[in-house]
């Protein structure tokens, strides 16, 4: 053993050593990174046809997959994998003439008989195309030759190719039909290149594209839908395109950077006070105007979207062919909102509620709305939901009031037509005019229709018509023909360029094959210990252990099977077929007896299998091994901080004794056991990412990218993290400290004339340390669970953020095996402490 | 110091007497929402200015005061009224029932405190309610071993021997002697308990699952203002403010009861 000066002299070493390496670390090289794109939403698969939600067009709609058509600016059809078509004079029949020399990224080649194969796999029974009762239409689909389809309709349609551009009928190959959700293959210009759940998409070039290659070698997508974690993201320049930006409310700060462009394009988004028709007051027509006049649009657009947007008076956006100004129908007018509500019955008005979906401009207007309400007497309850409760309730249910929710899908003033849709409105005029539509080709009696549509859908006030969500761009100054008007809700990367910036990389997966051999470790220093502590101690210690995972089980899986939200209706969107509802549920395994399912779960937890996830349809195991690479260095990094700080603090404070100093620390760690850490959080984050710019708030690169640059980002979560743990350390720290000083050798050793401070450093601080590293061991899981907020504001993909999705997502099986994992690592901490504990006082041995 | 012990409960009747008084009135309505006056800076009428929907801020700091007090307040009072009960019987009958209750106690023990009250509001949907709930639960498990620990210390002492053999019950020996001795254990935790359930309220209330719009809360002022952290900071470091503020004045409470207790 070192005698006491040599070790401090060793220790001492050891510390500038490590000081230096992480120095040097922190300089090395960043490499070059890939074009990225922040999208909103992550999609729960890759497959758009099957499935609804707008997120999976997003990534993959002409990029990996596409159709026979697709849609310009104006929302007209243009040809894609069609060079053209033919319509019959009856509009009854059309032949479309295919591309040559079109191959899938697997080879296989593309043809008509491919084309008829794709359309009818669309439109089979009990599909989960969203575009399978559309398609239904079709009754004929015949291969004329190679290159040449003709599909024969039941009834005249003339929108039939716009129908064709949608996500849902994109071209597929049938052998690979049956994975695509996770191995999409098409024929765009990228092919899929990996995707780490919750973090990051890439596609990669498909250089036997039909149309040459793109110029971007490889696309990033990165989920951010955290209004702050999106305004670091570009501020800070870690992203190169984010087309839907989350913050509008931002955006004048970020137009002040010369080095990002802004650009405020309109969308087929219509934001609307969806109104239910059926309940109470809302069936008469005169409350339904009432409403319509006590809104004030611009107060609305001023304050939900920061002026970024544009009122609408009737459920159609301004860009579209045909489009009346309707916004003057019905002026913002509180006197004659309650003159309207006296004439129905309504003197001194009447309740509601309001349900808001979670996305920030829906619980902003949400607010404005329900107070310009009540100015004119009626009372409205706000009810925040979850998107699946929302789904539930209000979409498949209808048991609401009013909502607010944004209508993304271009064209869908068809659902006026469909009096099962969840505004229940009946209207016989509209549906007759929605027929005569589909029947006409003409281009100046279409707009007429249209026209007459609007009208009427306004005059009978179904909803309340707020304004259109525009198309919020932030994107690097340089980028060229990023194409704006998007009604397809997709950017076209194939035509893509960007002036004077190096789009390189390589795909760098981070791995943690780390894990067994943690295990391996794990298990000898456990079988060590038994054997020094004696088998009886260990075994009591690991039956508590087992009883209490059982228990923790049991719990876990009682609460999750109580949370309401139905998952198969999440993961299929608003235009999910009930049948295919009941088919996914089926698949998922939520049909059975709560025993039955509990005793699955549970032996598959024993055997290592987590589950397969609701959402992402891949094992939970998967999910939780790169969120892990994030968390676990995360909370270490916060560890290794809030014991050097803590300890260090503790320790002067021990040799200042009474002076001033030891007070100054000790208000410092009261503030430090206060302060509430996503607090701490933002204002780290405001002051060194965005004032100063020293660390990147740029999310999560991945520990592929560099040692470095990961680091950089966990720096600032792990300060926030373990700050208030530092003060938590320096408090137990201090206790233990002062405790073992009063001790009679202490008292013998400062008699004899050694001096204050080599006590301290020599006899107390090491006997002190046992319960203190006891505290740390038994503080760690919370670190490891704790960082959800603190991940939320730094938007890194770690396991707090997993559970929080999946709560959110209704995914109950994620949200089981997360918390099973995190009881069992703080199970496992404290059996470890114990034992530890046990190993070092022979006293507790003998109990 | 008992100067410890009465500036930390000053500074929380403070913010509690805020809290009650902002039930029925604050200078403007916390709730009314103005946007022609959005993001008004400090001013006679607005002393601390407007947030981003025009509503006063000093107002909405006030009534956002509630929602943490009461929440950390019920959240205690669960976890004390249930754990300690329940810390008492399993001191005073060691065997099946002091198994059981510490068997249980492990249980909701090896789920960090945050992934508990995340399930619970997942299954009793977001709420000021629901959370206080969560907490309280977390809560319970705390109180029981302090109370069986403090118990345990008390049930030994000779005084109780005397009483067992002079002829008092169990129900008495444990209301006269035992009651009175852990209490001072029992307050301080208590007062530790609530400063917790104050930051649990603020995280999960900055998640968006404590008390929803249009009611004010800290921690959720928080969240909604920060996107505008880089132009009007003041509307994040205020409600920041009130919750470490209001944490400090819990622990020092803690902090002066538990000296007190000792000397």
């Amino acid at each position: 053993m070192l005698a006491g000066v040599e070790r401090g002299r060793w220790r001492r070493w050891c510390l500038h050593a490590l000081l230096a390496l992480l120095v040097g670390l922190w300089g090395s090289a960043v490499g070059a990174r890939p074009f990225t794109v922040a999208l909103q939403l992550e999609p729960p698969m890759l497959d758009p046809t099957a499935g609804a939600a707008s997120a999976i067009g997003e990534v993959t709609y002409r990029t990996i997959f596409e159709g026979l058509t697709t849609l310009d600016a104006t929302g007209q059809a243009v040809p894609l994998l069609a060079t053209g078509w033919t319509r019959a004079a009856d509009a009854r029949s059309y032949v479309f003439h295919l591309r040559e020399e079109v191959r899938f990224s697997d080879g296989s080649a593309f043809d008509a008989r491919v084309a008829a194969w794709s359309l009818a796999h669309a439109r089979r029974p009990g599909s989960p195309n969203p575009q399978a009762a559309a398609l239904a239409g079709i009754v004929g689909l015949d291969v004329l030759d190679a290159h040449t389809l003709r599909i024969r309709l039941s009834a005249p349609d003339a929108g039939l190719p716009a129908l064709l551009a949608r996500p849902g009928c994109v071209m597929v190959p049938p052998r690979a039909a049956a994975t695509l959700a996770v191995q999409p293959i098409g024929t765009g210009p990228f092919r899929f290149g990996g995707w780490a759940r919750g973090d990051r998409l890439t596609l990669v070039r498909n250089d036997d594209w039909w149309r040459g290659r793109a110029q971007l070698p490889r696309i990033d997508f990165r989920f951010i839908n955290d209004p702050a974690a999106a305004y670091a993201a570009v501020r800070t320049h870690a992203v190169d395109l984010f087309p839907d930006y989350p913050a509008p409310e931002n955006l004048e700060a970020v137009r002040r950077d010369p080095r990002l462009a802004v650009s405020v394009a309109p969308s087929e988004g219509e934001v609307i006070l969806a109104l239910n028709n059926r309940a109470g007051p809302l069936a008469d027509l005169r409350v339904r105007r009432a409403i319509a006049h006590a809104l004030d649009r611009r107060a609305i657009i001023a304050g939900a979207m920061s002026g970024y947007a544009t009122p609408i008076g009737s459920h159609y956006p301004p860009q579209g062919e045909g489009y009346v100004d309707l916004v003057g129908l019905y002026p913002h007018d509180p006197g004659r909102a309650r003159a309207l509500l006296t004439a129905a019955g309504y003197p001194r008005g009447f309740a509601a509620t309001l349900a808001v979906p979670p996305a920030s401009y829906a619980r902003r207007t949400g607010e404005i709305v329900a107070a310009e309400l009540a100015a004119v007497g009626i009372r409205v309850t706000l009810l925040p939901l979850e998107w699946p409760q929302w789904l539930d309730r209000v979409f498949a249910r209808h048991a609401y009031d009013m909502t607010v929710v944004s209508h993304a899908e271009a064209a869908d003033y068809d659902i006026y037509g469909r009096t099962d849709y969840y505004f229940n409105y009946d209207g016989p005029e509209v549906r007759a005019l929605l027929a005569q539509l589909k029947a006409t080709t003409d281009a100046r009696e279409r707009r007429g229709l249209l026209g007459r549509i609007q009208r009427r859908i306004a005059g009978d006030a179904v909803n309340a018509f707020l304004f259109q969500f525009p198309h919020l761009q932030v994107a690097d100054a340089r980028l060229r023909d990023a194409w704006v008007n998007t009604p397809l809700q997709a950017v076209d990367f194939g035509t893509l360029r960007l002036n004077g910036r190096d789009a390189g990389g390589d795909t760098g997966q981070g791995g943690s094959a780390a894990a067994p051999v943690l295990a391996a470790l794990l298990l000898a220093g456990v079988a060590l210990a038994g054997l020094v502590a004696g088998p009886g101690v260990l075994l009591t210690r690991l039956g508590v252990l087992l009883l209490t995972l059982a228990g923790a089980s049991l719990l876990v899986f009682w609460t999750t099977r109580l949370a309401p939200g139905d998952p198969a209706q999440f993961m299929l969107g608003m235009d999910a077929s009930p049948q295919a509802v009941t088919a996914l549920r089926g698949e998922l395994g939520l049909g059975g007896s709560a025993m039955a399912q509990y005793a699955d779960w549970a032996g598959g937890l024993l055997r290592g299998d987590l589950g397969t996830s609701y959402t992402y349809r891949v094992p939970v195991a998967s999910l939780v091994g790169p969120r892990l690479a994030v968390s676990l260095p995360l909370a270490g990094l916060a560890m290794v901080l809030a014991v050097a700080l803590g300890l260090v603090t503790a320790i002067a404070g021990a040799a200042a004794g009474r002076r001033w100093p030891a007070r100054l620390l000790d208000a410092g760690v009261q503030l430090g056991l206060a302060v509430p850490s996503f607090w701490l959080a933002s204002l780290l984050l405001l002051l060194f990412a965005v004032r100063l710019g020293w660390v990147s708030a740029a999310g999560w690169p991945g520990w592929g990218g560099g040692f470095g640059p990961a680091l950089g980002a966990l720096l600032l979560p792990a300060v926030a993290l373990g700050l208030p743990q530092a003060a938590v350390i320096a408090r137990v720290a201090g206790g233990a400290l002062a405790r073992e000083r009063q001790r009679d050798y202490v008292r013998t050793a400062r008699a004899s004339g050694i001096g204050e401070r080599r006590i301290l450093r020599v006899h107390v601080l090491p006997n002190a340390l046992p319960p203190i590293l006891a505290v740390v061991g038994l503080q760690a899981p919370f670190l490891l669970a704790g960082s959800v907020v603190v991940e939320t504001v730094f938007g890194l993909p770690g396991l707090g953020r997993l559970v929080l999705d999946a709560i959110g997502g209704r995914d109950l099986l994620t949200v089981g095996a997360v918390a099973m994992l995190l009881a069992g690592v703080t199970v496992l901490a404290s059996f470890l402490v114990d034992l530890a504990q046990a190993l070092a006082d022979p006293r507790v041995r003998q109990r | 110091m008992r100067r410890r012990a009465w500036a930390g409960a000053g500074l929380l009747g403070f913010a509690i007497a805020v809290a009650l008084v902002a039930r029925v009135w604050t200078p403007w309505d916390a709730g009314a929402i103005d946007v022609g006056h959005r993001l008004l800076p400090g001013s006679i009428a607005h002393p601390l200015g407007t947030d981003q929907l025009g509503r006063d801020l000093l107002s909405m700091l006030m009534a956002g005061a509630g929602p943490p007090l009461g929440t950390a307040m019920l959240a205690t009072l669960i976890g004390a009224l249930i754990g300690g009960p329940l810390g008492l019987i399993a001191a005073a009958r060691p065997g099946l029932a002091d198994d059981v209750v510490t068997r249980t106690g492990d249980v909701l023990f090896a789920f960090p405190a945050l992934v508990l009250a995340l399930l619970l509001v997942a299954v009793l949907g977001p709420g000021v309610l629901p959370v206080a709930l969560a907490v309280g639960l977390v809560n319970i498990p705390v109180f029981v071993r302090v109370a069986r620990a403090a118990a345990r210390a008390v049930l030994v002492r000779d005084f109780v021997a005397a009483a067992r053999t002079a002829g008092l019950g169990e129900g008495a020996v444990a209301r006269a002697h035992v009651l009175p001795n852990i209490a001072s254990a029992l307050a301080v935790q208590a007062a530790i308990q609530f400063s917790v359930g104050l930051l649990a309220e603020a995280g999960l209330a900055f998640l968006g699952l404590g008390a929803q719009p249009p009611e004010p809360s800290w921690g959720r002022m928080i969240a909604d203002a920060q996107t505008l952290i880089g132009s009007h900071p003041r509307l994040v470091v205020w409600p920041g403010l009130c919750i470490t503020l209001a944490v400090l004045s819990a622990n020092l409470l803690a902090d002066g009861l538990r000296r007190r207790g000792r000397a």
